[in-house]
C-alpha cells in the first residue's frame, strides 16, 4: 500500500500495544490499514541503552531522547511534567513513540479476577463493566500468546475464580535466591485470616526463545529499557503489522477527529507531520472504521479537543459527559528493609513473585484491594546503591573495608511494595488547559485527583501485612523503612477516562469498546476500563483490543 | 592508590586513565589528590595501612575529601553530587564498570552478562 494514501479502511491513531495489535490483525486480515503515530521510531536499542547507562538518574524516560522535553513529543516523566490541578497528584507516566509505553514497562501480565467485572454487584461500590471474566477468557489466553507470557500455569489456574484454559505459552520465569528465601519464610503466615502465599507472576519476558525474541538474561534493567528484547514490548506488533501491509506513518499528530454533523460519523482524522528541522505538514486520512488507542490522558484530550457544537458540542463521543472522568492508576508504596541474611539482589527481573491473596474479598466494600510485589531490587527508591554508597563514604571508610561493609549492606536491601485499587469517580478527571498549549497548538491536558479513604486504609493493611512478613524475617525495627502516611507513588497504570458501558448515559464505549454516539469509532486501551482490578492493565488491554479487531473485521466484512 | 582507596587490586585500565585525564583537568583535584598520595604512602608503613589511612581521613579534611572522591568515582563510574545534584555517568564503560556492582556480587541493570535463570542461585563470587 502506498504511503501517500489518504483513505483507508481502518485508520488507527496510536502505535502503542492497544494499535498495533489491532492493526496487526486486521491488515492481518488483509484490510487496508493506516497506523498514524506522534512520536519517532526512534534509535535502535543499542543506542537507548547507551544513552540509559550516562543518564545521572535512571528514570522510566532516561533511555528516550526522542521524548525529553526538547522534542515536540516530549513525554512526562513525573508528576511534575503534568498540569496538576490536585488536589493530590496524579504520578504516572507514558511514552509517545512507535511501541509506546510499553517500552519502559516492568512487563507484569497478571489477569483480571471475576469480581474486577462486578465490583458494583459483588461489594456494592464502583460499577460493573458490562462484559464479565467467561467474556474475556478466550481473549486472555490469545493475548498471552501474541505477547509471550511466561508463567506457572497450574499454580494460578482458579485464582479467585480466575480459571485458564489454556496453558501459558512458556513456563513462569524463575524466582530469584531472594523471592525462594522469603517464600520458605511466610510458609503458614495468615492474616487477617487467610493465608498469605507467595506466588510466581505470570510476566511478558521469555523464559525461553520464543517469537523471535531472546530468553531474559536478567539483565534487570526492565524499566526503562530490556536491552535484548526479551521483555514484550509493541514494537513486535509494530513490525508484524507492517509485514502483514499496514502502513505505518511516524511523527504524524493526530490533532482533530472530524465529524459528519449530518451522521455523526467520524469523516476524517487531521494530523499533523513533524521533523527535526521544525518542518509541519498539515494532512488528512478518511477511513471506514476509526480506532483511537492513544492511551488515557491523550485519548480523552483528543476526543475533547475534537468537539464539534453541531455533531458533538460537548466533545466526541461525549454525550454522557463521562470523557476524561474516573482517572485512576493503582497507588503504590512499599517498605523497605536491610534484612538480617544476604538475598542478593540486583540480580534478575526486578520482581517476580507477589502475594495475590488480598487481590479480591468481601473487605473490597471497605477498602481497596491490593497486591504486593516481593522486590528482587533493592530498596528500590527509598535507598539506591549510590545512596549506600554516598552512606559508607561519609562514614570515612575506605579500601576493603569499604568494599565488605558496602557489599555487607547491598545484599541484604529490600523492598516489598503494595499496589491498591482505585474506585472510578467522576471529580478524578482529566480536562483541557486551554489557555496553554502543545507546540501543535493543542491545549494541553490537566488533571485532577483525589486521595480517598478507600485507598489510604488499603495502604494501613498493606503495610500491616509487610510488617508481619518482615518479623518473619526477623528484621530489627531500626532496619525497617515505612512509607510515609497518606503518601503513594504511581504504578504507570493510567485507567477510566473513556469507561465502557452499557448506558450511553452513563458511559463512553460499548462492550466492544465501540463509541455509543459514533458507529465507526472505536476506542481502545485502558481508557475504557469501568474500574481498575489490581493486575497491571497491559494484559487486558491487549484481550479487550484483540476482541475489538474481531468485531470491527466482522463489521467490515458485512459492510457497515 | 586508586587499588589501596577502593579495595580492589585488579583495577587499571582504559578506565583509569580515563578518571586521571578528568582528574588532572579539575585544578581543585590536583592538591587534594596529591595530599592524599602522601597519606597513603606514609599508611603503608603501618601494621594496618587501611585504619592508619582512616585515622589521618579524620583527622584531614583535603585528604579525606580527596579519597571519598577518588572511592566515588571508580565505585559509581561518575563524579561525586555537586550541589546536591546527581551527576551523569562518566562514560558508558564507567557505569557499566562500576565497583559497586561488583560489591554487591550483582551486575550493572542493564548488562547481565548472565543466562537465564541464574538469579535463582547465590552469586558464584
Ligand atoms: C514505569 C511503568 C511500568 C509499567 N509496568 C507495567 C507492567 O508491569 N505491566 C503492565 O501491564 N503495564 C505496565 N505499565 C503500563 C503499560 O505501559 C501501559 O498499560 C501500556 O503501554 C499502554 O498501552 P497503550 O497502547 O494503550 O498506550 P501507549 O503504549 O501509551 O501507546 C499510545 C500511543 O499513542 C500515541 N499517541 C498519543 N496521542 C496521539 C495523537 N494525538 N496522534 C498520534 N498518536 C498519538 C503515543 O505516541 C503512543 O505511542 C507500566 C507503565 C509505566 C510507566
Ligand atoms: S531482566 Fe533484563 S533481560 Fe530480562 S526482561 Fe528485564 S531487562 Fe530484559
Amino acid at each position: 500500500m502506498s504511503d501517500d494514501l489518504d483513505r483507508c479502511d481502518v485508520a488507527v491513531v496510536g502505535a502503542g500495544v492497544a494499535g498495533a495489535l489491532i492493526a496487526y490483525r486486521l491488515a492481518a486480515a488483509n484490510y487496508r490499514v493506516v497506523m498514524l503515530e506522534a512520536g519517532p521510531a526512534g534509535r535502535n536499542r543499542q543506542d537507548l541503552v547507551a544513552d540509559y547507562s550516562l543518564a545521572a538518574i535512571k528514570t522510566p524516560r532516561s533511555p528516550y531522547a526522542d521524548n525529553q522535553p526538547s522534542s515536540p513529543v516530549w513525554s512526562p516523566d513525573s508528576e511534575k511534567d503534568y498540569i496538576q490541578l490536585g488536589p493530590s497528584p496524579f504520578k504516572s507516566t507514558y511514552l509517545r513513540r512507535v511501541g509506546g509505553s510499553t517500552w519502559h514497562m516492568l512487563g507484569n501480565m497478571p489477569r483480571h479476577v471475576p469480581a474486577d467485572f462486578r465490583l458494583a454487584t459483588s461489594y456494592g461500590v464502583g460499577v460493573d463493566w458490562p462484559i464479565d471474566y467467561d467474556d474475556l477468557e478466550p481473549w486472555y489466553c490469545e493475548a498471552e500468546t501474541e505477547l509471550g507470557v511466561a508463567g506457572d500455569h497450574a499454580e494460578l489456574n482458579g485464582l479467585h475464580g480466575a480459571y485458564r484454559s489454556r496453558a501459558f505459552p512458556m513456563s513462569k520465569i524463575w524466582p530469584a535466591y531472594g523471592d525462594i528465601f522469603v517464600a520458605k519464610a511466610v510458609e503458614g503466615l495468615t492474616f487477617e485470616g487467610a493465608d498469605v502465599r507467595v506466588l510466581t507472576t505470570p510476566q511478558a519476558r521469555n523464559s525461553r526463545p520464543y517469537d523471535g525474541r531472546p530468553a531474559c538474561a536478567g539483565n534487570s534493567s526492565c524499566v526503562p529499557i530490556c536491552p535484548i528484547g526479551a521483555k514484550y514490548d509493541a514494537t513486535v506488533h509494530v513490525s508484524k503489522a507492517t509485514t502483514a501491509g499496514a502502513v505505518l506513518r511516524t511523527q504524524a499528530v493526530v490533532t482533530r477527529i472530524e465529524l459528519d454533523s449530518m451522521t455523526r460519523r467520524v469523516s476524517a482524522l487531521r494530523y499533523t507531520r513533524w521533523d527535526e528541522q521544525g518542518r509541519r505538514d498539515e494532512r488528512r486520512l478518511r477511513a471506514d472504521i476509526y480506532v483511537i488507542a492513544a492511551h488515557s490522558i491523550e485519548t480523552p484530550r483528543l476526543l475533547l479537543i475534537s468537539s464539534d457544537s453541531d455533531a458533538a458540542p460537548t466533545g466526541v463521543a461525549n454525550g454522557s459527559g463521562q470523557v476524561g472522568r474516573n482517572l485512576m492508576d493503582h497507588l503504590q508504596g512499599q517498605m523497605a528493609a536491610v534484612v538480617p541474611q544476604p538475598l542478593f539482589p540486583y540480580r534478575g527481573p526486578p520482581t517476580t513473585v507477589g502475594v495475590d491473596t488480598f487481590r479480591d474479598g468481601t473487605f473490597r466494600a471497605s477498602h481497596a484491594a491490593f497486591r504486593l510485589s516481593i522486590g528482587n531490587d533493592g530498596m528500590g527508591r527509598v535507598e539506591t546503591p549510590f545512596a549506600a554508597l554516598e552512606q559508607k563514604l561519609v562514614e570515612g571508610l575506605i579500601g576493603s573495608r569499604l568494599r565488605v561493609a558496602l557489599g555487607d549492606r547491598l545484599i541484604r536491601q529490600f523492598r516489598i511494595s503494595y499496589s491498591t485499587e482505585m474506585l472510578p469517580s467522576a471529580h478524578n478527571r482529566v480536562t483541557l488547559a486551554d489557555a496553554v498549549s502543545d507546540s501543535f497548538g493543542m491545549p494541553r491536558a490537566q488533571l485532577s485527583l483525589h486521595l480517598e479513604d478507600y485507598n489510604r486504609l488499603a495502604f494501613e493493611k498493606a503495610a500491616a501485612l509487610i510488617s508481619s512478613i518482615f518479623d518473619r524475617l526477623e528484621i530489627p525495627d531500626s532496619d525497617r523503612k515505612p512509607q510515609p502516611k497518606d503518601t503513594y507513588s504511581g504504578a504507570g497504570h493510567i485507567i477510566g477516562t473513556t469507561r465502557m458501558g452499557t448506558d450511553a448515559g452513563s458511559s463512553v464505549v460499548n462492550q466492544h469498546c465501540r463509541a455509543h454516539e459514533h458507529d465507526n469509532l472505536f476506542i481502545v486501551g485502558a481508557s475504557t476500563f469501568p474500574t481498575g482490578g489490581t493486575a497491571n492493565p497491559t494484559l487486558t488491554v491487549a484481550a479487550l483490543a484483540l476482541r475489538a479487531a474481531s468485531k470491527i473485521s466482522s463489521l467490515l466484512q458485512r459492510g457497515s | 592508590m586508586s587499588k589501596f582507596v577502593t579495595g580492589y587490586s585488579d583495577i587499571g585500565g582504559e578506565l583509569e586513565q580515563l578518571y586521571a585525564t578528568i582528574m588532572s583537568s579539575k585544578p581543585d583535584w590536583a592538591s587534594e589528590l596529591a595530599s592524599l598520595a602522601i597519606a597513603v604512602d606514609e599508611a603503608k608503613a603501618n601494621a594496618d595501612p587501611e585504619a592508619a589511612l582512616m585515622a589521618t581521613i579524620k583527622q584531614q579534611p583535603e585528604v579525606g575529601h580527596a579519597a571519598r572522591r577518588l572511592a566515588h568515582v571508580w565505585y559509581a563510574g561518575r563524579l561525586s553530587a555537586e550541589n546536591g545534584v546527581d551527576a551523569a555517568f562518566v562514560s558508558e564503560e564507567a557505569y557499566f564498570g562500576g565497583l559497586i556492582w561488583r560489591a554487591a556480587r550483582a551486575h550493572p541493570p542493564g548488562l547481565s552478562g548472565g543466562y537465564f535463570g541464574h538469579w535463582r542461585y547465590a552469586p558464584d563470587v
